[in-house]
C-alpha cells in the first residue's frame, strides 16, 4: 500500500510540487504540524504521478515528522519507513540516516530502549558516512535520552558529551544546550544536587538574551528541581516560578506540566497536600493532552499516595 | 559553494542558469568551447544544447575525462539522441521546458552529494586534529609504550587490533586515533557496544536481515559492517559477544565477508577490526566462555592502556588540563589547584581511571565557579542519598523508584497486595516478584512494565514524555 492510498487522493494545485513540500516544511517548523501534514496529504498523489523522487522522499519523510508532532505514532513509523525505502533504493544517505533517527525516537516513545538504541546506532553509523556532525549530535542526544531511561546514567553521560562534542563541531548550539540539561538531569538522577544545579543555571544564564525560552525554561525547571533536592525549597520556589512563567508565556505545554510536577513536589515537602494535588492535577490535565501516558500514569499514581496523607494530615 | 559548469552549444536557456543555480545554491560558470569545460568534483555540469540536439554526441565525446556528473539540456527528448547522449557519457537527459522540476531536483542532488563529499573530508580533517597522539596526555612508560605500539600500526590499514584496559582508560579515544590518524579516515568509524544489546537484535544490527528474516522484517536492511565498509568497526566490550555471535564474527575475521540474517548471498566486507575489552579474554577463553580461535584471531596486535594508579605521575598534569579545558568550555574563570586539591588528586583511589578524573575536575569547575580548587573539592564524591517524605528515592531512576514503591504503597493499602498493584497501575505477579527480588526484578521485567497498561509510580521529575516529543529529532 502506498501513501498515496493511505491518505487518499487529492489533486495538488497548480503551485509546483517543490514551492509546495518547502511550504509544508515552513509549517511543520513554525509549530503547525496539522496544517504541514494536510498539505503534504493533499499533494501527495500529484508529487508520485509527477515522478519527481526526491521532492516524493522529502514529503514522505515530512509526512511522517507532521504525524510524529501530533503524536500519532502509528502513521508516523510507517511513514518513516517507507522514506527509509525509498532512501535506499535512491541511495539518499542522509534521508536514510534521517529516518532511522527518527524511527529510533518512535521506538523509545513506545518503551522500546534496546530497538530505539539499534536504530540510533545505524543512524550513528550513516551520519559518520556522510561526515554529518549536526546528524551525530542529534542521534547522540537520542541515545542518551534512552540509555537515562534505562537508568544506565554513566553511559547516558558519555552519550550527551559526545552529543555536545559534535554539535560544537556542526556547529548546533541548540544541541549543545539540549544536551547540557541532559547532563544536569543525569547529575540530578545521580543524586548529584550541587553539580546538576551548577550545570542547569549556568545553561539558563547562558540562554539570556537568546532567542530559546523553551530551553532556558527546561534548564529553569531542572535548576528547581536540584534546589528542592538540595532542600533549598525558597530557591526552587523562585527557580520553578520562572520556568512556570516562561513556559505558559511560550505556551510550551510539557514544560509547563514537567515544572508543574516539581512544584507539587514542592508543596508535598512543605506538607501543604492540598495544594501539592491541585498542581498534580493540573499537570495530570496538561500530560493527558499531551498524550505523555507514562507521566500521566505515574503522576496519578503518585497523587494517590499523596490522597493517603492528605486524610491523615491535612495541610493547615 | 559547490559549482555549476554549462557549456552552451547553443543560446538556448542562456537566462535559466543564473535562476536555476541561485535556486540550487550552485556558483554558475558558464563557457561555449569544450576546451574550457572544467570537470572538477567539486560540480556539477550541463551540456546545453537546445536546438543544436546533433550535437551532443559529439560534445559528450570530445569532453576530458571527468570526475563529476554532466547531464544534457534539450528542447527535446528525440529517442534517439537522447540514447546516443547517454552512451556518450552523459548522466541524465532532461527536455526543457518540461522537465524543468527534473532538472531542478537532479541539480540539487548532485550539489548535495559535493556537499557531502566536502563535509566528509572536513569532517575526518577535524576527527584527525581531535584524536592526534599528541593529544592522549601522558609520560608514564606504561602509557608510552601503548601509544608507540598503536602509532607503529596506523599504516597498515587492514591490521585487527585489540585494545584492552580498565573502564576509563581510554580505549575508545584510542580506537578513534588509530582509525582517524590512518588511512582509513575519510570512511566512517562505526561503533557499537556489545554490552548494551541483546544478542538478537545485535545480530541483526551487526549483519543486517533480509525482508521476511523475522516477523518485523518488512524490508531488507544493511547492518554494521555494510556501514562501516572501506572504515573501521568498533566493537566495544567484546567480551560480551554471544557464542553465536563470536562464531559469525569469527567468520568475517576469516573469510571478510557477512550473510545477512536470513540471507543466503554472502557479501565482502572490507572493514578494519578494532575490539575493545576489560575483561581478560584469554582467562575466558581457557575458561570456555570466549571462543580461543577468535581470541587469537582478534589478539593481532594487543594494545594494553595502564589504569591510571599504575601512572600516578600523569593526574596532576591531566587535572591541570581538565581544568583548562571546562574552564574554557563552560566559559568560567580559571581556576588554580591548590597544593593540598593536588595532594588529594595523587592518592585518591580511582577506579574509574582518567573518565572519572575528568568528571571530578569538571564537577570542581562547575561548582568553584573560578575559586581555588580546594582538596575538599576533589574527594571522592560521596553522594548524597536524597528521600522524598514518602521514603521512595527522589529524584532517582524509575526503576529504583518503582521498588521503592513496592513496600510504601503496600503499607498505606494495609498489607492488600492486590490493592496495591491496583494502585501503582501494575499487575499483581509483578507486584509479587518487585516485593521478593528489589532491584533485580525490576530490571528484569523492564520490558514487560513498559508494555503494562500503567507503568508504575510517582514523581521521577524526569518522565518520558520529553523524549516522547523527541526534542532532537530531526
Amino acid at each position: 500500500m502506498t501513501l498515496t492510498s493511505t491518505h487518499g487522493a487529492v489533486c495538488a494545485g497548480p503551485e509546483s510540487i517543490d514551492a509546495i513540500v518547502g511550504r509544508a516544511e515552513a509549517l511543520l517548523r513554525s509549530g503547525d504540524a496539522r496544517e504541514a501534514r494536510a498539505l503534504v496529504v493533499t499533494s501527495l498523489p500529484a508529487i508520485e504521478r509527477h515522478g519527481n523522487r526526491a521532492v516524493l522522499r522529502k514529503a514522505v519523510n515530512l509526512l511522517g515528522a507532521a504525524d510524529f508532532e501530533m503524536g500519532e505514532f502509528a502513521d508516523a513509523e510507517a511513514a518513516f519507513h517507507q522514506a527509509l525505502d525509498l532512501a535506499r533504493r535512491d541511495g539518499d544517505d542522509l534521508l536514510l540516516a534521517r529516518a532511522t533517527n527518527n524511527l529510533g525516537a518512535i521506538a523509545n516513545v513506545r518503551g522500546q530502549r534496546e530497538k530505539a538504541l539499534v536504530m540510533y546506532a545505524l543512524a550513528v553509523a550513516a551520519y559518520q558516512r556522510l561526515g554529518q556532525a549536526r546528524g551525530l549530535a542529534h542521534a547522540y542526544h537520542n541515545m542518551a535520552i534512552t540509555f537515562r531511561h534505562a537508568g544506565l546514567l554513566d553511559r547516558a553521560d558519555e552519550h550527551e558529551r559526545r552529543a555536545i562534542e559534535f554539535a560544537r563541531e556542526a556547529p548546533a548550539p541548540h544541541v549543545v544546550t539540549l544536551a547540557r540539561i541532559g547532563r544536569a538531569e543525569i547529575s540530578l538522577l545521580r543524586g548529584d544536587a550541587r553539580l546538576a544545579e551548577a550545570t542547569a543555571l549556568l545553561v539558563a544564564r547562558e540562554l539570556i538574551g537568546v532567542p530559546d525560552p523553551i530551553e532556558r525554561a527546561n534548564a529553569l525547571r531542572v535548576a528547581g528541581a536540584a534546589r528542592l533536592a538540595l532542600g533549598n525549597t525558597a530557591g526552587a520556589h523562585e527557580t520553578l516560578s520562572q520556568a512556570l512563567a516562561l513556559a505558559r508565556r511560550h505556551g510550551v505545554a510539557l514544560t509547563e506540566a514537567e515544572t508543574l510536577r516539581v512544584f507539587a513536589e514542592l508543596h508535598a515537602r512543605n506538607g501543604a497536600m492540598f495544594e501539592a494535588r491541585e498542581l498534580a492535577g493540573l499537570a495530570i490535565r496538561l500530560f493527558t493532552r499531551l498524550g505523555a501516558r507514562r507521566d500521566r500514569d505515574s503522576l496519578e499514581a503518585w497523587t494517590a499516595a499523596l490522597g493517603e496523607r492528605l486524610e491523615v494530615t491535612p495541610s493547615p | 559553494m559547490p559549482r555549476l559548469f554549462v557549456l552552451q552549444l547553443s543560446d538556448s536557456f542562456s537566462t535559466l542558469w543564473p535562476t536555476l543555480a541561485r535556486e540550487c545554491g550552485l556558483s554558475l560558470e558558464v563557457t561555449t568551447s569544450p576546451a574550457r569545460f572544467e570537470t572538477p568534483s567539486d560540480g556539477v555540469g550541463i551540456v546545453a544544447a537546445g536546438g543544436e540536439e546533433h550535437h551532443l554526441e559529439a560534445a559528450f565525446r570530445d569532453l576530458s575525462p571527468r570526475s563529476m556528473e554532466v547531464a544534457a539540456v534539450a528542447s527535446h527528448a528525440e529517442p534517439r539522441a537522447v540514447v546516443a547522449a547517454v552512451r556518450a557519457g552523459a548522466s541524465e537527459y532532461f527536455a526543457l521546458t518540461g522537465d524543468i522540476d527534473l532538472l531542478r531536483s537532479w541539480l540539487r542532488e548532485q550539489a548535495d552529494a559535493v556537499r557531502t563529499r566536502h563535509h566528509r573530508s572536513a569532517f575526518a580533517e577535524t576527527q584527525r586534529d581531535k584524536y592526534q597522539f599528541d593529544g592522549i596526555l601522558g609520560e608514564s612508560p606504561a602509557l608510552v609504550a601503548a601509544l608507540d605500539r598503536a602509532a607503529r600500526i596506523i599504516p597498515h590499514s587492514g591490521v585487527t587490533v585489540l585494545i584492552t584496559g580498565e573502564t576509563g582508560t581510554g580505549k575508545e579515544l584510542l580506537a578513534r586515533a588509530v582509525h582517524y590518524n590512518g588511512p582509513r579516515r575519510e570512511a566512517p568509524f562505526v561503533d557499537i557496544n556489545c554490552a548494551a544489546i541483546p544478542e538478537q537484535l545485535l545480530e541483526t544490527e551487526l549483519f543486517g536481515h533480509e525482508r521476511g528474516a523475522f516477523t518485523d522484517a518488512s524490508s531488507a536492511k544493511p547492518g554494521l559492517f555494510e556501514l562501516a565498509n572501506g572504515g573501521t568497526l568498533f566493537l566495544d566490550e567484546v567480551g560480551h559477544l554471544s557464542p553465536l555471535l563470536q562464531g559469525k564474527l569469527l567468520r568475517v575475521l576469516q573469510e571478510r565477508q557477512i550473510r545477512r540474517v536470513g540471507g543466503v548471498k554472502s557479501l565482502p566486507v572490507d572493514v578494519k577490526i578494532v575490539a575493545a575489552t576489560h575483561v581478560d579474554l584469554l582467562a575466558a577463553a581457557r575458561r570456555g566462555e570466549f571462543r580461543e580461535d577468535l581470541y587469537y584471531r582478534l589478539n593481532v596486535v594487543p594494545i594494553e592502556l595502564p589504569p591510571l594508579r599504575a601512572r600516578r605521575e600523569d593526574i596532576v598534569p591531566l587535572a591541570r588540563h581538565f581544568v583548562r579545558q571546562f574552564a574554557v568550555e563552560y566559559n568560567l574563570p580559571l581556576p588554580q589547584l591548590s597544593p593540598a586539591g593536588e595532594r588529594t588528586l595523587r592518592h585518591r583511589r580511582w577506579p574509574g581511571n582518567v573518565r572519572e578524573l575528568r568528571n571530578a575536575m569538571e564537577r570542581a569547575v562547575l561548582l568553584t565557579q573560578g575559586r581555588q580548587i580546594a582538596s575538599w573539592d576533589v574527594e571522592a564524591e560521596v553522594m548524597p542519598d536524597v528521600r522524598d517524605a514518602n521514603g521512595i528515592p527522589f529524584p532517582a531512576p524509575l526503576n529504583t523508584v518503582i521498588v521503592a514503591a513496592v513496600p510504601s504503597m503496600l503499607s498505606i493499602c494495609a498489607g492488600n497486595k492486590s490493592e496495591a498493584a491496583r494502585r501503582l497501575g501494575i499487575s499483581r505477579t509483578r507486584f509479587q516478584r518487585l516485593l521478593d527480588h528489589g532491584e533485580a526484578a525490576a530490571l528484569d521485567s523492564d520490558a514487560d512494565a513498559d508494555n503494562e497498561a500503567a507503568p508504575a509510580v510517582p514523581l521521577t521529575l524526569l518522565g518520558g514524555a520529553r523524549a516522547a516529543r523527541a526534542r532532537s529529532r530531526q
